[in-house]
């Protein structure tokens, strides 16, 4: 009779761990995505007469609520995506990658939110 | 540490795996699918192509040394220089540094091989033929001359009429593909085959950068190869997306094209630095300083480099808000670039014995000099109003070859010096290597210093000659000189290759005494024994580790399937498994990337016919190596190491097949993206213009949701299939019935959706949004046909008793495909039935 085949290891599922790794980097890039959106489509339609006071608020409140998103997530990594592994060296370093992208990922944030207040919302330069 | 493997190891088991590992000989070698094999050949053509494209660049440099130049003609110069950047992206950079990968991260693993070495001589014979082809069109005045991003218009038929811009757009479309199947090896590769131990903590640097590498061809290549469909289809059937008359947009295509564009600078420079992560902490003899920071740098850059694009388009005409994003995205990638660099010099001060100075460490120096001042005119031209002064001149040119040359040329010729004793009897020359190395860096910095002025002069780029009296002559002089001094170090570089490269074993363990496993003791079979490994640098940390590896102490010092198989282990901390069964040489892979890259070729000049027949073929080839894969379980279950047994066969989420799938499910997605993207940026660009107006509105509602309800359907009957395999696989006809009947309903609605729209009147060639419309469906019947091979090919493996409740691999490939195909397809629904409807 044949040997019953072990199972494999199990660990953490991959999809879990690559979103606790990269939860800075993907809340940049939803916020670049959004505020680019949205700044490009109420430009090109014109759906709002105030435009440039509306993008500025909104890229300003989307600038807000990403850069509170990611201090939760510099200071307790893990608590959004609920990613448990077990203690050890790895799981050091992975927190501690993820928090430094946290960190690099809210510089960049903070970076393209200033520009809404310094910049006309809907103007050319040429 | 108790060893896995304590006991001495019985006689023959060397020999045996010798004879598994053999390479072929004779004219069967191009069946090879050894990893060292097929990754010389990968790189050494790659290489090739450098120097072609190089000549080329001194033909186009000796063409400016002076103004009002009439060694060649306009046209000449602007394929030249078409097919100089073309050539020097695409068939130069992105594949060397996916033939290191391959050559060099199984080493580093102590894998005995990638797990699917046939993929790997699928995409490198696909790129080889189709890469040969595509440059030779040079030398029928067939090539493309719209530059390296052929821009639309000037690529339109209009403008380009004849072959030569298909040449590119097919050409290239099909090498991206197998760089895409070269990605997809090197994600499973690094996550799955790392040896025992190996946590994501320990993995070598340059690991990273691949797996990082491979993950941005993922995501970036999809939208050139949507790009380069759609204005093929403009350019052969007149489907307009790109035609500002009829509502489409030239703009579009940049927008495409720099979303590849931009990370494709990345996916060059990723693992050149961590070639350069690898070289530093051996010449300077300790760690690398700041492991964890590089590693957040490289994914942060990584991620950053997606954020880019548009800093290529700065002076199209964006509201300027729009640029201020994209631009604070180009600063903060100046950071991670910033944290590496520190890391190595902080690496090379750290060094107690100071930095040996080897020809590897004046090529990395030389890398830190020049592609810092590329890093830096690149923060320079990341602020648009200097962009709008220095655009299209040959500052432009300056700042990115010292980026390419600094930052991806550099290292690998250090890379060659480091890593030629792996592969090489001998090593190259030192002597030589520094003559080369002096002759590179000044000639590269005397070609391309100058051009700064030049550019600031402002001349223009891609100019094939300028009047004598606007003061550029003596800078562009200079310029030439330069490059040849640059192409003298190349061809120093050759002369060493010729005298003291020869391809075996032999030579020097270990020459710099490095830490790293590559430098283990290897063979045909990789190490005689895959280590278990305990810390970053376990050369270094376990001098005895060698000689453990060499006797057989660590995991699986023998073959006990006999065949071919390495250890698979989990993804975050290295433990094993299960051993996969991988394939050996092998005919089909060959065949199938010959007759793949002829019917691509033959689409190009039109030969519709043979073009299919070989198509065809290539389909059939891929199905008979498909045949020979999943092995089933019949080995069992096997010891590789005292105490640790694994099983030879896994299916499900675990197994790297899944793995696989699941990536090319990525790649698809990000395909589809890039699809909305396109259909949406239309509508933004020229909301007035752009359909319902003008054109029929989109079919009754009965349409989407009837096809809607096929495609749920189907969905169902899968699921319920993979439910209920183990009762369902004993009928033969049960099996085959509902597979078809799935198939039926894919089908029918595709068949659904394009009758709907041709009802309405709506035809692709109307305007863009039509061409949108039809594009949705083209992706949609794309999968189809895919699933369409594949549901017979597992209904015949079903009949043939090769797939059963746990032999179910090709079944599960079907499942995932299929669930995929359904989601996007009802994404697809809702955007084009449902997006008109909702904007009125």
């Amino acid at each position: 009779m044949k040997e019953p085949a072990p199972q494999p290891v199990r660990e953490p599922p991959v999809a879990s761990a690559i979103l606790f790794l990269l939860t800075g980097p993907i809340l940049w890039a939803g916020h670049l995505t959004l505020v680019y959106a949205f700044q490009s489509v109420t430009c090109a339609i014109g759906a709002f007469p105030s435009a440039a006071t509306v993008i500025p608020a909104f890229v300003a409140l989307a600038t807000l609520v990403a850069a509170m998103v990611l201090l939760v997530a510099i200071w307790a990594p893990g608590r959004l995506t609920r990613y448990r592994s077990e203690r050890g060296e790895n799981q050091t370093f992975l927190r501690a990658v993820s928090r430094l992208l946290s960190v690099l990922s809210l510089t960049g944030v903070l970076w393209t939110g200033s520009a809404a207040f310094a910049l006309d919302a809907c103007g050319r330069l040429r | 540490m108790e060893l896995p493997n304590p006991d001495p190891r019985p006689e023959g088991e060397v020999r045996e795996l010798e004879r598994i590992w053999a390479t072929p000989r004779g004219w069967r070698l191009v069946t090879a699918v050894n990893n060292t094999i097929i990754g010389l050949l990968y790189l050494g053509v790659a290489f090739l192509f450098f120097l072609m494209a190089g000549v080329l660049a001194l033909i186009m440099r000796t063409q400016l040394a002076v103004g009002d130049n009439r060694l060649i003609g306009q046209d000449l110069y602007n394929q030249m220089f078409t097919v100089h950047g073309t050539t020097m992206m695409f068939l130069f950079a992105v594949p060397a540094m996916e033939a290191l990968g391959v050559m060099l991260l199984p080493q580093m693993l102590a894998a005995r091989d990638l797990p699917f070495p046939r993929l790997s001589a699928f995409a490198i014979w696909a790129y080889v033929v189709g890469g040969l082809v595509f440059f030779s069109t040079i030398f029928y005045d067939l090539a493309p001359k719209g530059g390296w991003f052929m821009y639309p218009p000037l690529t339109l038929t209009e403008y380009s009429p004849g072959d030569n811009a298909d040449f590119w757009l097919l050409g290239i479309g099909f090498i991206e593909i197998s760089a895409i199947a070269g990605a997809i090896e090197i994600v499973v590769g690094a996550l799955r085959t790392r040896p025992p131990g190996m946590s994501l903590s320990k993995m070598p640097i340059f690991a990273w950068t691949m797996l990082i590498f491979a993950s941005m061809i993922m995501f970036a290549f999809p939208a050139v190869i949507l790009a380069t469909m759609m204005l093929e289809m403009e350019r052969a059937f007149g489907w307009p997306f790109f035609t500002a008359a009829l509502g489409g947009d030239p703009l579009l295509w940049q927008h495409l094209f720099w979303f590849f564009g931009h990370p494709e600078v990345y996916i060059i420079f990723l693992p050149a630095a961590g070639l350069v992560s690898m070289i530093v902490p051996t010449m300077a003899r300790t760690p690398l300083v700041g492991y964890r920071l590089i590693v957040v740098a490289l994914i942060g850059i990584g991620f950053f480099s997606f954020g880019l694009w548009v800093h290529h388009m700065f002076t199209t005409g964006i509201p300027a808000l729009s640029l201020a994003f994209f631009s604070a995205a180009s600063m903060t990638v100046a950071i991670p670039s910033g944290i590496q660099v520190f890391a190595w010099i902080a690496t090379i001060a750290a060094g107690r014995e100071g930095l040996r100075m080897t020809t590897a460490s004046l090529f990395v120096l030389g890398f830190l000099f020049i592609f810092t001042l590329g890093g830096l005119t690149g923060v320079m031209v990341a602020m648009v109003p200097f962009d709008y002064q220095v655009h299209d001149t040959y500052f432009v040119v300056a700042h990115f070859h010292y980026v390419l040359i600094g930052g991806f040329v550099f290292p690998l010729f250090a890379t060659f010096y480091y890593w030629a004793p792996l592969f090489s009897r001998r090593p190259l020359s030192e002597r030589l290597g520094r003559w080369v190395f002096w002759l590179m860096f000044i000639g590269f910095n005397l070609a391309f210093l100058p051009m700064h002025l030049t550019g600031l002069r402002g001349m223009p780029r891609r100019v094939w000659t300028y009047p004598g009296e606007l003061g550029w002559d003596l800078l562009n002089a200079v310029s030439t000189a330069g490059s040849f001094v640059l192409g003298a170090g190349v061809l120093l570089f050759l002369i060493d290759l010729a005298a003291n490269f020869r391809i075996g074993k032999g030579g020097v363990e270990n020459p710099w005494g490095a830490g790293t496993l590559e430098w283990l003791p290897n063979d045909v079979y990789s190490t005689r024994s895959i280590p278990y490994v305990t810390s970053r640098e376990p050369l270094w940390d376990r001098p005895s580790l060698p000689q453990e590896v060499q006797e057989g102490h660590h995991y699986l010092p023998n073959a006990p399937t006999g065949g071919r198989e390495t250890i698979v282990t989990s993804p975050i901390h290295a433990r094993p498994q299960y051993v996969i069964q991988m394939p050996g040489p092998g005919w089909p892979p060959f065949l199938a990337a010959i007759f793949t890259a002829a019917c691509f070729l033959l689409l190009t000049v039109k030969l519709v016919t043979i073009a299919t027949i070989c198509g065809v073929i290539a389909v059939v080839f891929c199905l008979v190596w498909a045949w020979g894969l999943d092995p089933g379980p019949s080995k069992g279950v096997i010891q590789v190491a005292k105490g640790v047994r694994l099983p030879t066969y896994m299916s499900g989420p675990t197994s790297h097949s899944w793995w696989a799938m699941v990536v090319l499910m990525f790649v698809a997605g990000s395909l589809y993206i890039a699809y909305i993207f396109s259909y949406l940026f239309l509508w933004v660009v020229s909301p007035e213009v752009w359909a319902p107006a003008g054109s029929p509105s989109p079919p009754s509602s009965r349409w989407p949701l009837s096809a809607g309800a096929l495609l749920l359907a189907g969905s169902g009957i899968v699921w319920l299939v993979s439910q209920k395999l183990e009762k369902v696989a004993a009928s033969r006809v049960l099996v085959a019935a509902v597979l078809l009947l799935s198939l039926a309903c894919l089908v029918a609605s595709l068949a659904l959706e394009v009758e709907g729209h041709l009802t309405t009147g709506l035809r692709p060639g109307d305007n863009a949004y039509g061409a949108m419309v039809y594009l949705g469906v083209v992706l949609f019947g794309q999968l189809v046909l895919a699933l369409v091979v594949m549901g017979p090919f597992t209904i015949a493996r079903h009949v043939a008793g090769k797939l059963d409740a746990v032999r179910r691999v090709t079944f599960d490939n079907y499942m995932l495909l299929y669930h995929y195909t359904v989601a996007q397809s009802l994404l697809g629904l809702g955007l084009i039935h449902g997006f008109p409807r909702l904007i009125g």
